[in-house]
């Protein structure tokens, strides 16, 4: 019984771990895609200004 | 001088061999996939190919077979020097394949893959076979990660050594207390966004009507290319073949995500979320990528070329930040750069094509982490100027962990950045030297010595052979970061001169 529990703990790590890096990735992609943005944005408002 | 003695020119040949068997192992790979579609002379180039790998990576431990354990000296001596082997040696399919002019042509696209620069002296990239295809796209993708990193993975057990070649390869990042284990890490990283990325560039492929086998395909290899900074692409017009906003969106998310350091993935994933706004490498690449941009855009403003936000964004943004991740995929032909766009435009593109991305990823270039350090060691020097010369100015940067700066922190950095701006500039006079205009010769010579691929047409079959062994220098001084080269020359002249 005790080896089931370890091995259900196990599993249980091993599933908050992927979804621990499932959420890295999503975070990473979202703070890309803000960044991209960000910087998008002021260097063609600067451009226009320029213009 | 010290004469290294045979014990340590054995070590240097025991763990060449085993990198060059790992390198024959990869070879596997594009070899299924020339079986798969029945192209037999491609098989035949890598079975060749393969048999070269392994007989000389099997004589090479077999003649220095020794258990001593690797020193700092013989680590960045095995990393600089397998390199090397591993590009004579991976070249042979690609020399077989009769794309290429010369066995030199051969050795420039095999360095160009390993470094993940991109550049390429290929002719007639859009009739190459499936195996040749995935075989520099999966080169590019590995060395990505590192050549070394490969055979910690696979080939080294549990040497207390293998962190010397590691840092021999410019990483310096341990993402766990093993090295070994932080060598599997990065290919979590790596192979995870490879599912992701891969699956996301199928679906765009089908989207803009391509057929399901070669959209899979283009998706795998463009996905290689993007994460790995290589800018390697199946099409000779680049990513701009597959005329779609979406592709080339899915393609910046990729490639941005790919050049960040890998220690700052592995905090993301594994819970310090706040790195990725707190570390000096994203402040500092932000804030690259902006000036850089707005010069560009301005440079862009002036000739009108493009005439709304949307035609700026996927021109002038896409290759600003195509430069400054190093990847060097293009939506235009390479000429355009010089034909089209202004010099100012230009400029941008090649300071940001300089700076690179982060350390410890697949970029090249001075990298974010540098410019930031020398960017806080000018604000303690400033802060000294103006406080009381007794005071003490403490000065602290975020990567990873806090650290406080010190001026042998600033120092290092500045003489890796010398070294670039020194290696920039030797190919640059040599591109003058040989009647290319400035800004080509300065583009081109930018673009290899920072890895990163995007070309002004200079880089060529026609150009000069002294040129191309200049380039391929580049290109491996400016992956390895200059310290374990420098370590090789200073090993062969101590053979050769040493007491």
């Amino acid at each position: 019984m005790e080896r089931a529990a370890h091995t259900t703990r196990r599993e249980q790590n091993r599933k908050q771990r992927w979804v621990g890096y499932a959420i890295g990735v999503a975070i990473e992609s979202a703070g890309i895609c803000f960044i991209m943005l960000v910087a998008f944005a002021i260097s063609y408002l600067v451009a226009v200004w320029y213009r | 001088m010290t004469r290294p003695r045979l014990a340590d020119v054995k070590i240097v040949g025991l763990y060449t061999g085993k990198i060059v068997v790992g390198i024959g192992l990869l070879m596997l790979v594009p070899f299924a996939v020339s079986m798969i579609f029945q192209e037999w002379a491609a098989a035949l180039d890598f079975v060749i190919g393969m048999g070269a790998c392994f007989s000389a990576g099997y004589l090479l431990q077999t003649a220095c077979q020794t258990q001593r354990d690797l020193s700092w000296m013989h680590g960045m001596v095995v990393a600089s020097f397998s390199w090397l082997v591993a590009m004579v040696l991976g070249a042979i399919p690609h020399y077989l394949s009769g794309h290429f002019g010369s066995y030199l042509d051969a050795c420039f696209d095999l360095m160009s893959g390993y470094t993940t620069t991109g550049l390429y002296l290929l002719q007639d990239l859009d009739h190459i076979s499936y195996g040749l295809n995935m075989w520099r796209h999966l080169l590019t993708y590995a060395g990505g990660q590192g050549i070394i990193v490969i055979a910690l993975t696979f080939m080294v057990k549990g040497s207390a050594g293998a962190f010397k070649m590691y840092v021999g390869e410019g990483k310096e990042e341990k993402l766990m207390p093993n090295v070994i284990q932080t060598a599997r890490a990065i290919w979590l990283v790596s192979l995870t966004y490879l599912a992701i990325g891969s699956l996301a560039l199928w679906g765009a492929g089908m989207l803009i009507g391509m057929e399901s086998v070669r959209s899979f395909l283009h998706a795998v290899w463009i996905f290689m290319g993007a994460w790995s900074t290589g800018g390697f692409a199946p099409q000779s017009y680049n990513v701009g073949y597959y005329h779609s906003g979406f592709y080339e969106i899915l393609t910046l998310v990729i490639f941005i995500i790919g050049s960040f350091n890998f220690a700052l993935h592995w905090a993301v994933w594994t819970g310090d979320r706040r790195e990725i706004y707190r570390n000096i490498e994203t402040i500092s690449f932000f804030i690259t990528l902006m000036l850089t941009l707005t010069i560009t855009a301005v440079g862009l403003q002036q000739f009108g070329i493009y005439s709304d936000a949307v035609a700026v964004f996927r021109k002038g943004f896409y290759h600003v930040a195509s430069g400054h991740t190093t990847t060097g995929f293009g939506t235009m032909a390479a000429r355009q750069f010089i034909t089209q766009w202004s010099p100012l435009a230009t400029i941008g593109t090649i300071i940001a094509m300089a700076i690179g991305a982060s350390a410890a990823s697949t970029a090249g270039g001075f990298k974010g982490l540098r410019m930031g350090i020398i960017f806080k060691g000018l604000i303690q020097d400033v802060k000294r100027l103006i406080n009381p010369s007794t005071a003490v100015v403490p000065v602290w940067f975020h990567h990873i962990r806090d650290t406080l700066l010190t001026d042998s922190h600033v120092r290092a950095a500045m003489l890796i950045v010398l070294s670039y701006v020194g290696m920039y500039s030797l190919g640059s006079v040599l591109g003058i030297y040989y009647g290319y205009d400035v800004v080509s010769s300065i583009f081109d010579s930018v673009s290899a010595g920072s890895n990163t691929g995007l070309s002004s047409g200079l880089a060529s079959p026609a150009m000069p052979s002294p040129l191309k062994v200049v380039y391929i220098a580049q290109m491996w001084m400016g992956r390895l970061e200059f310290m374990s080269i420098f370590a090789l020359i200073g090993f062969l002249i101590s053979t050769v001169r040493g007491k």
